[in-house]
């Protein structure tokens, strides 16, 4: 197929080059699995939408089982989930670290 | 004139290294000195540079360093990051690394390297990651600038925190080691007037 | 006297507070910033006894400036870029109403494309709506040109508002040891703000800036020309008396190396501090090259600087602005009339350098020289240290 090279003056963004933005990160959340109870309270304030919790049916209703998925892709590393979360579960680690 | 480039990440204190640096040169030492920041798009973890010149003489230059007489890394991620660590410098210049360990991926192993573990000092004195007092700790045994002046700057600098941060620039400057076999830091007059640099 | 390390920002504040201006009313924007959050602190914790007026936009923040002055007091505000664009019909008021307020500018592009970093546009793009302009090379300047522009702004022969330039982040945001003075010498120097002209006063009312007819519109602009003529002398004298009370030398123009100079580059700002590096450079291989530097741009000059020129010199203008369908940048289209106007027959290479924050490189300035001591004239202004593909930045590929 014929193409032909067109010319743009002035500021615009051709190529996007920061939007995966876990390139930010220093510290990244680590969850402690005992300690989480999957209240899904991180995930509710993630300025990103990272969090997913999944949680799956068991026989015991008391105990809640399934786990927490953070995508590591776009994780800036603020930290704000191990802030929220009410059981201490989330520390943040160095990025060097981990 | 000493022309010198700090590399770091965001949040490490790199621009607040390069002002600190040059008021203890300029005020407690009595030469002159500029800090020369580069602002962009800010971010905790991005890279980050801040240049300083000081000299004996009024600086007449007012634009950023491109050919650093030292390059001090407030972190050797930078060279992950893409950050060319290389730029302007010669084989004269002078590399201050905050590590535990040279490592095989520096491209600068032909140049003479000082290396301090600069993270391990700052989270013992100030129990947080922030390795810039440490790193003007190193610059003063790295004979840059005198150990003296880096103290009362970061004193009038710091405020109720400088006592950590003092303990952090000696601690450091104590430990600096320019080749694995070296001893410890000796005393070494660094007042910036009397620096080799200056002399040639 | 104190020397303490500031950047370009808190110079200009501490310029301020030792002025004792008497209100504040300051928009913040990069990389003005700091000016602003300063003057809140100092207002704040009573090192500075003045009303701060918060305000929601440049335009209101030079509207209250001028209301305020025009109850007899000194009034604080600074800003940058658009925010001086925002600001633009406001400071032909001020200056119309012959309020000497001293603000200072610190200098970043226009926009489009956005920057955040310094150039010229922004003043230069204000430097007809009637105000005095003064360009810092460091912080000592701007603090020690603040001081001078309340002396020769206020002089009732002269009355015109004055910009303190000084480049966004090369100065504004550059830490450097700067001679404090102390308030009493301040004080000597610059005595309590006394409205001269126009005032608001509710025991003597006057209502001021009404709508004035063609039959006397020409006769106020005269007058303002005329301040500005007063301006020159007024400001040479204030310079002096700066350097009487305390001991540091400023002028109008700056010559530096230029007495045998072969190749001269004229220059404002900070990059006049690049460029007398690399004439002692130059100089040190021999060659005799000079900078000569233009601290007040308006009031232009003229005569000082025609005459700072040597017979046969080769000369060149950088612009850190261009003025767009003209021949060159506005400096050198008013350093090129100046020859003209002293009868002299000497072409001026204009040079655009250091837009959008661009660093003024060695580079940049090596090349300018070397033009100019090979002997080489290109009508057309010279765009330095740019990149090849100016012109084809931003492609792409579209089928047909």
């Amino acid at each position: 197929m014929a193409e032909k090279v067109k010319t743009i003056y002035g500021p615009c963004a051709l190529v996007y080059c920061s939007t995966k933005t876990g390139t930010w990160r220093i510290v990244r959340p680590q969850i402690d699995g005992e300690k989480c109870v999957l209240c899904g309270i991180c995930e509710k304030y993630c300025p990103t939408g990272v969090v997913n919790t999944i949680k799956m049916k068991t026989e015991d209703k008391k105990k809640a089982e399934g786990r927490v998925e953070i995508d590591m892709t776009y994780c800036k590393g603020c930290g704000i989930c191990a802030n929220v979360c009410p059981h201490d579960s989330i520390t943040m680690i160095d990025e060097r670290e981990a | 004139m000493i022309q010198i480039k700090i590399y770091g990440l965001g949040g490490q204190g790199v621009v607040t290294a390069a002002k600190v640096l040059c008021e203890a040169v300029a005020i407690h030492e009595d030469a002159h000195a500029q800090a020369i920041p580069a602002y962009g798009h800010e971010r905790r973890g991005a890279p980050v540079y801040a240049d300083a010149v000081i000299s004996r003489d009024p600086i007449k230059m007012k634009g950023f360093v491109y050919a650093p007489d030292y390059v001090v890394l407030f972190d050797d991620s930078v060279i992950d990051k893409g950050i060319d660590v290389m730029a302007g410098t010669s084989e004269q210049t002078v590399f201050i690394v905050n590590t535990q360990k040279l490592k095989d991926k520096y491209p600068f192993k032909s140049n003479k390297i000082y290396r301090v573990d600069a993270q391990a000092v700052a989270l013992k004195s100030l129990g947080r990651d922030i390795p810039n007092t440490a790193m003007l700790g190193a610059l003063a045994g790295a004979g840059i600038v005198g150990i003296e002046a880096v103290k009362a700057a970061i004193t009038s600098k710091f405020g109720d925190s400088a006592p950590k941060n003092v303990e952090a620039a000696e601690e450091a400057r104590r430990l600096i080691r320019a080749d694995e076999k070296a001893e410890p830091n000796k005393d070494i007059d660094t007042n910036t007037k009397n620096h080799a640099a200056f002399v040639k | 006297m104190k020397k303490v390390m500031l950047e370009g920002n808190f110079a200009a504040a501490e310029a301020m507070r030792l002025a004792r201006i008497g209100v504040v009313s300051a928009y913040p924007i990069t990389p003005q910033s700091p000016i602003a959050e300063v003057l809140s602190e100092y207002t704040g914790d009573g090192r500075l006894d003045a009303k701060y007026i918060r305000v929601e936009s440049e335009h209101t923040a030079m509207s209250v400036a001028i209301g305020a002055q025009l109850t007899g007091v000194r009034t604080g505000t600074a800003t940058s870029s658009v925010g001086l664009a925002l600001m633009f019909e406001m400071l032909g008021v001020a200056a119309g109403l012959r309020l000497p307020i001293v603000m200072p500018v610190v200098n970043r592009a226009l926009v489009s494309p956005w920057s955040l970093w310094c150039d010229h546009q922004d003043s230069m793009a204000a430097r007809d709506t009637g105000w005095m302009q003064l360009y810092a090379e460091d912080c000592q300047d701007v603090l020690d040109l603040c001081l001078i522009a309340y002396r020769a702004a206020e002089n009732g022969d002269v009355l015109v508002p004055t910009m303190v330039c000084m480049d966004g982040f090369f100065l504004s945001h550059m830490s450097q040891a700067v001679y404090v003075p102390s308030q009493q010498d301040v004080d000597d120097f610059l005595p309590p703000y006394q409205a001269k002209n126009l005032k608001l006063d509710i025991a003597d009312p006057m209502f001021v800036n009404n709508l004035i007819p063609p039959t006397e519109f020409m006769e106020m602009r005269y007058q303002q020309h005329t301040g500005f003529s007063n301006a020159l002398p007024v400001l040479n004298t204030a310079m002096k008396e700066f350097e009487t009370q305390f001991g540091r030398s400023h002028s109008p123009i700056e010559p530096y190396c230029c007495d045998d100079a072969e190749a001269i580059l004229i220059s404002l700002g900070s990059m006049s501090g690049s460029v007398k590096e690399m004439v002692d450079q130059y100089r040190a291989q021999g060659k005799k090259v000079g900078n000569l530097k233009i601290v007040s741009f308006r009031p232009f000059p003229e005569e000082d600087l025609v005459a700072a020129i040597p017979r046969g010199a080769r000369v060149g203008v950088l612009d850190r602005s261009m003025s767009m369908g003209a021949p060159a940048g506005p400096v050198c289209n008013d350093v090129r009339s100046a020859i003209s106007n002293q009868g002299l027959n000497v072409r001026i290479q204009g040079f655009v350098v250091g837009l959008g924050g661009r660093d003024v490189r060695p580079v940049a300035i090596t090349s300018a020289f070397d033009r100019l001591l090979a002997g080489q004239y290109d009508k057309d202004v010279q765009w330095l240290d740019m990149s090849d593909n100016a012109m084809t930045l931003r492609q792409y590929r579209e089928a047909i």
